[in-house]
Order: C-alpha cells, then sequence, then structure tokens
C-alpha cells in the first residue's frame, strides 16, 4: 500500500468510522453528562481506530517477499512536509479555539471542563484530515505516487 | 557555536527569564494585595524573542555560508519534535484538565489562552533543546 492510497483510506474510512462516532460520543457526554454509553462507544471508537492504524503494517508483513521498495526519499520528504503542515494547522486551530471562546465567554466567565476533550478531538480530526490532504495534494494527481 | 546554537540560547534565557520574572512578580503582588493582575505582565519580555533576526545576522559576505545540508537537517528534525512536544502538552493538559476537575465542573476561560502561550512555550524551549542536543558539546557546529 502507497502512501498515497494510505491517505486516501484514512480520508474515506476515518471520517465515516472514527470521526462521526467519537464526535456524537463527545456531543452526548457533553450534552447529558458522562454514563456509560458514551464512554462504551469512545472507547469502541479508539480500539477500532488503533486497529485501522495496524491495517498498513500487516498488509507490508504479508507482502514482504515482493521485495518491493514502498518508502524512498522522496516519500521521506513528503512524510516531513505533511506532518509540519498538520502540526502547523493543529496549532492554528488551537489558539484560534482558545482565544474565540475566550472573547465569546469573556475573561472572566467560565466554561464546562469538557469542552477540553472536544477540542482535543476537534484537534485529531483536523491533524488525521490535514494529513491526508496534503499527503494527496503532495503526490498529485498523477499516478506518479500509486507505483511503490 | 553557530547562529542557530546562539539563538537556541538566546530563546531558552529569554523563555526562563519570562517565567522567573512573571512567578516572582505573581507571587510578590499575591503576597501583597491577595490577588494578581500585573504580575502577568511579565509575559511582555517574550517579545524579545522577535530580536533574533536583528541580533544574529546571517553573515553579509558573499563568501560567508550560512548553512549547509547538516544544518538544514538538524533544525527540521528539531521543528518537528517540538511540533510533537507540542502536541503532546496539549493532549495531557485537555484530558488532565478534565479527569482532575470533573465533567461536571467549569473551568475560568483564562485558562485557555494560557494553555496556548503555554504550548507556544513548550515549542519554543522544545525546539532550542533539540537544536542544542544534536550539535552536541563538541565544536562540530561551529565553523558558521
Amino acid at each position: 500500500m502507497t502512501q498515497k492510497e494510505e491517505a486516501w483510506m484514512g480520508l474515506l474510512l476515518g471520517g465515516p468510522m472514527l470521526v462521526i462516532p467519537s464526535v456524537v460520543a463527545v456531543f452526548i457526554a457533553y450534552d447529558r453528562g458522562l454514563s456509560f454509553a458514551p464512554a462504551l462507544m469512545f472507547t469502541v471508537t479508539v480500539l477500532w481506530g488503533g486497529l485501522l492504524w495496524l491495517l498498513p503494517y500487516i498488509q507490508r508483513r504479508f507482502h514482504k517477499d515482493k521485495k518491493e521498495i514502498t518508502f524512498d526519499e522522496r516519500d521521506q520528504l513528503i512524510h516531513k512536509k505533511v506532518v509540519m503542515a498538520a502540526y502547523v494547522t493543529l496549532w492554528l486551530y488551537f489558539v484560534t479555539a482558545c482565544v474565540i471562546t475566550w472573547c465569546l465567554v469573556g475573561p472572566n466567565g467560565s466554561i464546562s471542563v469538557n469542552v477540553m476533550p472536544l477540542t482535543l478531538v476537534g484537534g485529531l480530526v483536523l491533524f488525521n484530515l490535514v494529513q491526508g490532504v496534503a499527503t494527496v495534494i503532495l503526490y498529485g494527481r498523477t499516478g506518479k505516487g500509486d507505483q511503490p | 557555536m553557530n547562529r542557530y546554537q546562539r539563538i537556541a540560547w538566546f530563546n531558552l534565557i529569554v523563555v526562563t527569564a519570562t517565567i522567573v520574572v512573571t512567578s516572582v512578580g505573581i507571587a510578590v503582588e499575591f503576597h501583597i494585595r491577595g490577588y494578581s493582575t500585573v504580575g502577568l505582565f511579565g509575559i511582555g519580555l517574550l517579545a524579545l524573542l522577535k530580536l533574533t533576526p536583528w541580533l544574529f545576522k546571517k553573515p553579509e559576505s558573499p563568501r560567508g555560508v550560512v548553512c549547509d545540508e547538516r544544518d538544514d537537517l538538524i533544525v527540521t528534525r528539531a521543528i518537528l519534535h517540538a511540533w510533537t512536544a507540542f502536541w503532546w502538552v496539549l493532549f495531557a493538559s485537555c484530558l488532565l484538565l478534565w479527569f482532575l476537575i470533573g465533567p461536571k465542573n467549569s473551568v475560568p476561560t483564562m485558562v485557555l489562552p494560557l494553555m496556548a502561550l503555554a504550548g507556544g512555550l513548550v515549542h519554543k524551549v522544545a525546539c532550542s533543546v533539540a537544536i542544542l542536543v544534536q550539535y552536541g558539546r563538541g565544536a562540530k557546529g561551529q565553523g558558521l
């Protein structure tokens, strides 16, 4: 599986299978308080997400005998750029979220502590989204990244 | 000591001085008045970090080499380490706050900009430390 395919897989499967259940679980916890149902939903999503991240490694393990180079210098450079772009976006998101909440509520106000995990989930979603989109963009529309 | 190392040391000194001055200011004011409002202005010392382009100018001579591939690699790796440290601090601070305070309680909004500021400081410190560690203690980086 090439980096581009992994990025597409993350974008297409990550949204419906990870982001939506985790956001729904956090919203239920925010709205009705922490109970068994949202906690179970969030835990199952995290476990499922962990298994999904293992998929490329399992695939590589089964195709070990093909003697293919799946990660060269170009991939490494693209990976570095992608991670950097995702981190910078995360930083901008975090600062914006903090300052906007502070401005909206006022310096003397207070917010529910449940906003913290919500901010974190938002950051995780954004980080993975930017990583996937940047990988797809940097590999381009041509088939350059399709053949390892 | 090359330009990047000097900048890293300068950043570390400024961040440490800011933390010390602000903490002492808040502590003294809190001791005298019972609350603190002026102490936070010590954060203004961080503006010194913006002086690095003027304090540590690049060599102007056409033969002056500013940096080579090794320096670029070190700085890139340091920045990546710094972002990773920032990400972990964000992750830990959000979850720790939630676990320590409890899901039914609230936090003052002042905590949010302070968290952003702490994230920025952690990023700066981690980047500077990573640069210094990668160059090492030897004279390897003194040529530039």
